[in-house]
């Protein structure tokens, strides 16, 4: 890797880690802002979604000059996508933050509302992976990779659990139709976020390895690396 | 000093090659030129000096007589050839020879050479000066004792090989003292050396000792292996000194509650401790030497340490982690000098969650206090008013008003004492675990609440079970729940009502349940009882002496016991409340509900 390309992949990756940084506040507070049923938390996440918009596009410009620049090659031009890649998904998963705080901001009028355990339960599951990818990512970990893309049936599965609980509620209590629209939304969200952090994951593997791993449902473990 | 010794003699050796090789030119010189002028001044030698060049030879000097036979005779220069066989003639006749020679010649000219060579040693004698050269001369009967010497060689002197040889001499005298003292200064040190070899093999193949640094070496013998000994046990004392400083500082750093992390000027990681570690999640092993960013990705702490970088000056900065933030920070960074002239940052981090939890707590303790004394203190406050306005003067007047100050004290008290302990519980003091029989835990809740139950007419079923339950948890935890669910269960049941207790065990939970066939629950009460203060029938909470404390206090204290409470109930029919605990708890702190 020559100099100057070593230099401006540092500059691109370190502001990939500050805006992932930012993005993981951002889902935790949403969900507490849901979970507590705090507007104010809510409008401070979904204020920060424009500055997460123009740092993604700021990043994808660098990485697109270095492709034109310094045309990178084998490890070098796996690591660069990779970070386009993980940086696109960031910016989804910040999206799918804000969603969940409108509908934190919704469900604010209803405090009386029982937000169903397993919400929490699968927050939390999601927060992780997303955290756990991005080590993966940090730390070219692809054990931690493989496990965060196995984790993403658990979020599947609490999403279905959370689903039952709330149709169950409505059928018991009508009364609560709305909020338990609003909280069904924001748990597609956080599965929708956790599907992203599987595709982190997924990136991370094929930084790594150089093995595309998406759309293989049978993974795993690691296969055997390159010589 | 040996090696001052033997560089001064090799410096010697270089000057006298220097000094030998120009003295042997000058004097060669010289030499030839006195040779040269020997034999030009020479009555009887007629001398012709010539170069020998590929092309030919080339005169160079010729001497007087030479010439002067020249001109008579028309000496001619020829080529030097081969010497042909010598006459008879012995060393020394060479004149006879050549005139015998010359006598058989023709007169008419040089048709016929004879050519001689003459003897070296005669050559020497004549001249006193050692000569090598071939000699060729023409032969003329008139010119007797003149002989032809035509030199073609370079003429040298024997005192010039006295010379070289004591010039060699010196020389190789100077090159034996060097290398002898050199040899006497490497056969020292081959010894000091093998003397130390085996401290230098323990030293090279011993992994990096706890205690010391340098092992002592064995050989105290050598002057080198004293001077080795006295510098090891003082680099060890050094090492020594430096560890136990640095081992006491890592201990004080790794107990610190507070977490420190250091970075240099790159933002690269210098230090972090294990509280710090654990406060912000880094699980990483490999974080020390690593970009801030790639270790830790929490946006404020990255910005405060951009901003000390940048500005010099310290800031401080609140903030929440954890899964949903629970965690409570309160972070500091200040400039950290790092010598030449650079400058990193120094972050500290202090876990304010228990302090904002007991803030809270206070908080809300205050504002409830205020606004649930309130109502009990405004009715004393009205009731003396009254007694101080007239009323005191009526004596069944005053008697009811006092019975009612009473009262309201009791129910300011029981309300304190009822905030108190929930308070306590919302901290998490009430946490101990212990073996106990739930069934006779039991027992005294019922025994205390039966007689107020007998009073209302209101039965009480005491549980089934005949064998004990045993759970290992809080007791006192345990007895206070058993107690306020009784307590509920009676106040909101009418006469001819049941309270019934049951209690079991499924798997790993052990359930109590209370259940009444009382007033019931409204739906849109159910979600709220369990909220502090809250009271669903208000009138009969208040003749009972109800807090509304009383459920919340058995949440609390059913999640710090890691159980859970519910409620179920049918207005007019009844309520069952249930609680289901571990039956081993593992104890934690309470969680804040509103």
């Amino acid at each position: 890797m020559s100099r100057h390309l070593k230099h401006d992949m540092d500059d691109a990756y370190h502001r990939l880690l500050a805006l992932s940084g930012q993005v993981e506040v951002m889902i935790s507070t949403a969900v507490k802002s849901l979970v507590e049923r705090e507007a104010s938390l809510a409008e401070n996440v979904i204020a920060e979604d424009e500055s997460i918009d123009r740092i993604e596009v700021r990043i994808e410009e660098e990485c697109l000059k270095m492709l034109a620049l310094h045309q990178p090659v084998a490890a070098d031009l796996r690591r660069l996508t990779t970070m386009m890649k993980i940086n696109n998904d960031l910016e989804q998963i910040a999206d799918y933050a804000c969603s969940v705080a409108s509908r934190a901001r919704d469900l604010s009028q209803h405090s009386m509302f029982p937000v169903p355990d397993l919400f929490s339960a699968m927050a939390q599951e999601t927060a992780r992976m997303v955290r756990e990818g991005l080590n993966a990512f940090v730390n070219f970990d692809l054990d931690l990779a493989f496990h965060v893309i196995k984790s993403d049936d658990q979020v599947d599965k609490l999403n279905g659990q959370v689903i039952d609980q709330l149709t169950e509620l409505i059928q018991r209590e009508p009364q609560w139709v709305e909020p338990a629209f609003y909280c069904f939304s924001a748990a597609r969200s956080l599965e929708e976020i956790a599907d992203h952090a599987a595709n982190v994951a997924e990136d991370v593997v094929y930084m790594v390895d150089g093995v595309i791993v998406r759309h293989r449902h049978n993974v795993l473990q690691p296969e055997a690396p390159k010589s | 000093m040996r090696q001052t010794i033997t560089k001064a003699l090799a410096a010697w050796s270089v000057v006298s090659i220097a000094i030998g090789v120009t003295c042997s030119y000058l004097i060669q010189r010289n030499w030839e030129a006195d040779a040269r002028a020997s034999i030009l001044q020479d009555a009887h030698t007629a001398a012709l000096f010539v170069t020998s060049i590929p092309q030919g030879e080339q005169p160079i000097e010729a001497s007087p007589v030479w010439k002067d036979l020249q001109e008579r005779f028309d000496l001619a220069v020829l080529p030097l050839r081969e010497p042909v066989a010598r006459t008879d003639a012995s060393p020394g006749e060479v004149g006879a020879s050549t005139n015998d020679a010359a006598s058989s010649r023709d007169t008419g000219g040089s048709s016929r050479e004879t050519r001689g060579q003459l003897d070296p040693a005669s050559a020497l004698v004549r001249s006193g000066i050692g000569y090598r050269l071939s000699v060729d001369w023409p032969l003329q009967p008139s010119v007797q004792g003149i002989h032809a010497l035509r030199c073609t060689r370079e003429l040298s002197s024997p005192r010039l090989h006295w010379w070289w040889l004591v010039w060699a001499g010196l020389n190789a005298g100077s090159v034996g003292l060097a290398f002898i003292a050199h040899r006497s200064l490497t056969h020292r040190s081959e010894e000091e050396a093998s003397l130390m070899k085996p401290w230098i093999d323990r030293v090279g193949s011993s992994a990096a000792s706890e205690t010391e640094l340098l092992p002592i070496p064995d050989s105290e013998e050598a002057p080198l292996g004293r001077m080795m000994s006295g510098v090891g046990k003082h680099v060890n004392q050094t090492y020594a000194g430096v560890k136990n400083a640095n081992d006491r500082s890592e201990l004080v750093f790794r107990n610190l509650g507070e977490g420190v992390l250091a970075v240099d000027d790159q933002t690269h990681v210098l230090l972090a401790n294990r509280a710090l570690r654990r406060l912000l999640q880094i699980t990483d092993a490999e974080y020390l030497n690593r970009p801030l960013l790639e270790v830790l990705r929490v946006p404020t702490v990255s910005d405060m340490v951009q901003f000390v970088l940048s500005h010099q000056e310290q800031c401080e900065e609140e903030i929440e982690s954890g899964e949903q933030q629970e965690v409570f920070m309160r972070v500091q960074a200040r400039p950290l000098p790092l010598g030449d002239n650079r400058v990193g940052a120094l972050v500290t981090v202090r876990d304010e969650t228990m302090l904002k939890r007991i803030e809270r707590i206070r908080r809300d303790f205050v504002s409830n206090a205020s606004h649930e004394l309130k109502t009990p203190l405004a009715a004393i406050r009205a009731y003396a008013e009254t007694l101080q306005m007239g009323a005191v003067n009526d004596p069944e007047a005053a008697n009811r008003f006092l019975l009612n100050i009473i009262s309201q004290v009791d129910r300011t008290d029981t309300l304190v004492q009822g905030m108190l302990q929930l308070a306590r519980v919302e901290v998490g003091k009430t946490t101990s675990a212990q073996r106990f029989d739930a069934l006779a835990a039991l027992s005294p809740c019922i025994a205390t609440i039966r007689p107020i139950a007998s009073g209302k007419g209101v039965e009480v079923v005491e549980p089934a079970s005949e064998h004990p339950l045993w759970i290992q948890s809080d007791r006192d935890g345990f007895q206070t729940i058993a107690t306020n669910l009784l307590s509920n269960a009676v106040r909101y049941t009418d006469k001819g009502d049941t309270v019934t207790v049951r209690l079991s065990q499924e798997s790993s939970v052990l359930k109590l349940e209370v259940e009444d066939t009382g007033v019931g629950i409204e739906a849109e009460d159910l979600e709220r009882i369990f909220e502090r203060f809250y009271r669903a029938h208000k009138d009969r909470a208040v003749e009972t002496g109800g807090t509304g404390l009383g459920l919340a206090i058995v949440k609390h204290l059913a999640h710090a016991l890691g159980g859970t409470v519910q409620a179920n109930s049918r207005p007019q029919q009844g309520s069952t409340f249930v609680v289901e605990l571990p039956v081993n708890a593992p104890i934690s702190r309470a969680r804040t509900f509103t």
